[in-house]
C-alpha cells in the first residue's frame, strides 16, 4: 500500500521531469547535443544553488543547535523559527564595510577567501545524487540520464586533489594579514591538513582496492550489492569521519581559529563578505565530507533497496545521510572538547597513520587470498584494532593524568555529598 | 578544439612559469607555480592522460606547493632583510644559457619536424592511448615494479635526510 | 544542435589532434625557463621552484613521447619523475631550512663558506610597526630584577 502510493507520487514527480530531460540527451553516437550542455549546466546551476543554501541553513542550524543543547532558544525572531536568519545575516554581511586593513598583502588577502570556497565546491561535480534513470528521447530512443555532474573514473583521485587545494585558502589568507594571529592560523591550518590528507587519502585506498575503481558509481553499485562499505571497512570509515573533521577545521581539531587562543585565527583580519565567504568555505566542506563519507562508506543514495522506488528516492535518502552527518558536526562540537596541537599531530602521524596503512595491507591480503570467510572476518579484525588503539590511547592517558579526584588536598565529590547527607 | 585548449592551457602554463622565476615575493612565485601546474594538468587531460593529470594536481598542487608556502612562513619571509635579493653578479649569463639551450633544442625540433619524425594529422588520429588509472597500474606493477621498489627506498631515503638536516643540532 | 556537437564532440573521446611537436615545443620551452630561474635568481627558494619547473618540463615531454608512441610507460615514467620531485622537495627544503638557521640567509651566494660561523641565536619574528628586536632579547635573559626592567 504505502508502496504503490510511493510509487504514485513518485511517478507524477517523475514524469515532467523525465520529459523535461527527454530534450536533454546525447545523440545517438554518444556526442553531445545542444540539449544535453544545457541539461548540464542547469544541473550545476542546481547544485550549486542547494549547496549554497545548504550552507546558509547551516549556519541557522548550527545556531539553533547549539542553543539546543545548551539550553537556549537561539535566533528565532527573523521568519518561523529564526528560518530567515541566513538572509538577515547575509544583509548584515553586504552592507559591513570591507575593511582592507593597511599593512596586507592585498591581492593575496583577496583572493584567500575565493581560494577557499571555490574547490569546496567543485568537488561535488562528481557526487553521484542519484541513480540514473532511463528517458525517451525525442528521436524514441531510450537514454540513461545520469544526476551526476561529471561521471569521471577517477572520481576518488579528483575528490582527493581537489579537497587537498582548500589548504591554500586558509594559508594564505593568514600569510596575507601579516598579523601574528593570523600567521600561526595560516600556519597550523597548512601543518594539520597536510598530515590529515594521508589519513584521508589512505583510508580511502582499501574502499578503491575492494571495488577495484576509481569510479564514485561503482563504489555505489558495489555498496548496493554487498552491503554499505562502513561494515567491510569500520576503520577506514572511522578514520575517514575524523581525517574530514580535521580536514574542515572544525572542532574537536580547530587549532587553526582557536578563539581562545588566537583571537580567530587566519580570519582574524577579515571582515564584511570575505569573512562571510571563510564561513562559506567551511561549511561547504563540511557539506562535501559529509557527502563523500556517504557516498564512499554508507552506501551513498542507496538504502536497503527503498532507492528502488524511484530516482526522486535517492535524492531523498542522500540528502537524509547528508543530513545526519552535518548534524553530527554540530553534536561532535559541543560534545568533544578542543585537542591540544601535540595531540592532533599525535593523533593524525602515530595513531591514524600507521592504522591506515596496516588497514591497507590487512586489505590487500585478504584481497589477494580471494576467500569469502577472510571478508567477513576482517572487519571483526578491524573494529578490534579501534578498540585496541583506544585501549592503548586511555592507557597512555591515564598514566600521565591523575584523575582531579585522586589529587592530594581534593575532597572527592560522593564523599561531600555523603557527609552532608549524614549531618 | 583540442589543439586550441592545449595552447590556452600551454600558455598559461608557461606565462605563469615565467612569472614565478620573476617574481620578487616568494609566495607569490609558489602561488604562480601552483598555476603552472594547473595548466599542465589541464593540458594533460586535454592529451588524454587523466591519471597523470590528477596526480599532477594531488601530488604538485597538494602537497609539495603546500610545503613550500608552509616553509616560506616557518621562515617569515616577509622580513624585508629576506624578500631583498641582490641583482645576480652575470644576469646576462643567465639569460644566455637559457636563449642558448632553447635555440639548440628549438632547432633540433624543427629538424626532426622537416625530417617528418613527427606523426601527421592523419597518422596520430590511429593513435590510441587507454590513459586509465587501470593502464598505468598494470603497467606500473608489471613491466616497472622494480623501478617501483626503488622509488620506495629513494623516498624512505628522502624522509631519513630531512629528518637528520633539520634537527635542531647538526654535530 | 550541431554547433554544440561541433564544439564538444572532440572534447568527449576524440583521437588525438594535437600536434605532438607542440608539446614537445612547450617541454622545452619550460625548461629554458627553469635554467633562467636558476641561472638568475640568488634565492634558494626560487632556484628550488626553477628545478620543480624542469621538471615539469620533462613531464610534459615524457606525455607527449607516451602519446606519439601509444606506449603508456611514458606516463608511468612521469608518476616516477614526481616521486623524485617530492624526495628532492623534501631534502632540499630541508637544506633550505638548515642554511636558514646557520646563516640567516636564504641567499646562495652567502653559502660561500664552509666553516660554520655563529651568527647567534635566531632573529625573533618581526612585525610591521614593532621597534627593533633587541629588546625581547634582553627580556628573554631575564637577567635583571623585574623592577629595573619596569623602570627602564
Amino acid at each position: 500500500m504505502i508502496h504503490a502510493l510511493a510509487n504514485l507520487g513518485l511517478g507524477m514527480l517523475h514524469q515532467p521531469i523525465a520529459f523535461l530531460f527527454g530534450f536533454f540527451d546525447r545523440a545517438g553516437d554518444g556526442s553531445a547535443t545542444f540539449g544535453w550542455v544545457i541539461g548540464k549546466i542547469l544541473l550545476v546551476l542546481l547544485v550549486t544553488h542547494v549547496i549554497l543554501i545548504l550552507a546558509a541553513l547551516m549556519v541557522w542550524a548550527e545556531r539553533r543547535v547549539s542553543a539546543w543543547m545548551q539550553g537556549r532558544l537561539g535566533p528565532n525572531r527573523v521568519g518561523p523559527e529564526g528560518l530567515l536568519q541566513p538572509l538577515a545575516d547575509l544583509g548584515k554581511f553586504m552592507f559591513k564595510e570591507d575593511v582592507i586593513p593597511g599593512h596586507v598583502h592585498k591581492v593575496m588577502y583577496t583572493i584567500a577567501p575565493l581560494i577557499t570556497v571555490i574547490p569546496a565546491m567543485i568537488t561535488f561535480a562528481v557526487i553521484p545524487f542519484t541513480g540514473s534513470f532511463e528517458t525517451s528521447g525525442a528521436t524514441g530512443d531510450t537514454f540513461i540520464q545520469s544526476w551526476q555532474i561529471a561521471d569521471l573514473n577517477i572520481g576518488v583521485l579528483y575528490i582527493l586533489s581537489v579537497t587537498g587545494l582548500g589548504v591554500y585558502g586558509l594559508t594564505l589568507g593568514g600569510w596575507a594579514s601579516n598579523s601574528k594571529y593570523s600567521l600561526l592560523g595560516g600556519v597550523r591550518a597548512s601543518a594539520q591538513m597536510i598530515s590529515y590528507e594521508l589519513s584521508l587519502g589512505l583510508a580511502v585506498v582499501p574502499v578503491v582496492l575492494i571495488v577495484s575503481s576509481l569510479n564514485l558509481g561503482d563504489v555505489i553499485a558495489w555498496q548496493a550489492d554487498n552491503g554499505w562499505m562502513a561494515f567491510h571497512q569500520p576503520l577506514a570509515a572511522f578514520i575517514f569521519m575524523i581525517a574530514v573533521y580535521a580536514e574542515t577545521n572544525r572542532l574537536p581539531f580547530d587549532m587553526p581559529e582557536a578563539e581562545t587562543e588566537l583571537v580567530a585565527g587566519y580570519h582574524t583580519e577579515y571582515s564584511s563578505m570575505k569573512f562571510a565567504l571563510f564561513f562559506m568555505g567551511e561549511y561547504t566542506a563540511m557539506t562535501v565530507g559529509s557527502a563523500l563519507l556517504v557516498t564512499l562508506f554508507l552506501g551513498g543514495w542507496t538504502f536497503f533497496g527503498l532507492e528502488q522506488l524511484g530516482w526522486a528516492m535517492g535524492v531523498l535518502i542522500f540528502s537524509a545521510k547528508v543530513l545526519f552527518f552535518l548534524f553530527a558536526f554540530i553534536w561532535v562540537r559541543w560534545t568533544i572538547p578542543r585537542f591540544r596541537y601535540d595531540q592532533l599531530m599525535w593523533l593524525g602521524w602515530g595513531i591514524f597513520l600507521p592504522l591506515t596503512l596496516v588497514n591497507v595491507l590487512l586489505t590487500a591480503g585478504a584481497l589477494a587470498m580471494d576467500q569469502a570467510w577472510i571478508m567477513w572476518i576482517l572487519p571483526l579484525v578491524l573494529i578490534a584494532s579501534i578498540l585496541i588503539a583506544a585501549w592503548i590511547g586511555w592507557k597512555r592517558d591515564e598514566k600521565k593524568f591523575q584523575p582531579l579526584s585522586d589529587a592530594p588536598g581534593v575532597i572527592p565529590a560522593g564523599a561531600a555529598t555523603g557527609e552532608e547527607a549524614s549531618a | 578544439m583540442t589543439t586550441a585548449l592545449f595552447v590556452i592551457f600551454g600558455a598559461t602554463a608557461l606565462a605563469s612559469a615565467l612569472l614565478a622565476v620573476t617574481r620578487k615575493n616568494p609566495v607569490a612565485s609558489a602561488m604562480w607555480l601552483v598555476m603552472m601546474f594547473f595548466g599542465l594538468a589541464g593540458g594533460y587531460v586535454v592529451l588524454e592522460a587523466y591519471f597523470v593529470a590528477a596526480v599532477q594536481v594531488l601530488v604538485y598542487a597538494g602537497a609539495i606547493m603546500v610545503l613550500f608556502l608552509f616553509v616560506i612562513m616557518l621562515l617569515d619571509l616577509r622580513s624585508e632583510h629576506l624578500m631583498e635579493e641582490e641583482a645576480p653578479r652575470m644576469p646576462i649569463l643567465g639569460v644566455a644559457a637559457a636563449v642558448l639551450f632553447l635555440a639548440v633544442s628549438g632547432i633540433a625540433l624543427l629538424n626532426a619536424v622537416d625530417d617528418g619524425m613527427f606523426p601527421d594529422a592523419a597518422a596520430r588520429a590511429t593513435l590510441e592511448l587507454d590513459g586509465s588509472a587501470r593502464a598505468i597500474g598494470e603497467s606500473l606493477f608489471g613491466t616497472w615494479l622494480l623501478a617501483f621498489e626503488v622509488t620506495s627506498v629513494l623516498l624512505l631515503g628522502a624522509i631519513f635526510g630531512a629528518v637528520i638536516l633539520t634537527k635542531r643540532r647538526l654535530t | 544542435m550541431t554547433l554544440a556537437s561541433a564544439l564538444l564532440a572532440p572534447v568527449l573521446g576524440a583521437g588525438l589532434a594535437i600536434p605532438i611537436e607542440w608539446v614537445i615545443g612547450l617541454g622545452l620551452a619550460l625548461f629554458s625557463v627553469g635554467i633562467l630561474g636558476v641561472a638568475c635568481r640568488r634565492n634558494i627558494l626560487i632556484m628550488l621552484l626553477s628545478v620543480e619547473i624542469m621538471l615539469n618540463a620533462a613531464n610534459v615531454v615524457l606525455v607527449g613521447f607516451s602519446r606519439m608512441h601509444s606506449e603508456i610507460s611514458g606516463q608511468v615514467f612521469v608518476f616516477f619523475s614526481m616521486t623524485v620531485a617530492a624526495a628532492e622537495v623534501a631534502v632540499g627544503l630541508a637544506i633550505l631550512i638548515a642554511v636558514y638557521r646557520l646563516r640567516r640567509s636564504i641567499d646562495a651566494d652567502d653559502t660561500t663558506q664552509l666553516r660554520e660561523i655563529d651568527y647567534g641565536p635566531l632573529p625573533p619574528i618581526k612585525l610591521e610597526g614593532e621597534p627593533s628586536h633587541h629588546a625581547h632579547d634582553d627580556h628573554d635573559d631575564a637577567a635583571e630584577p623585574v623592577g629595573a626592567a619596569g623602570g627602564a
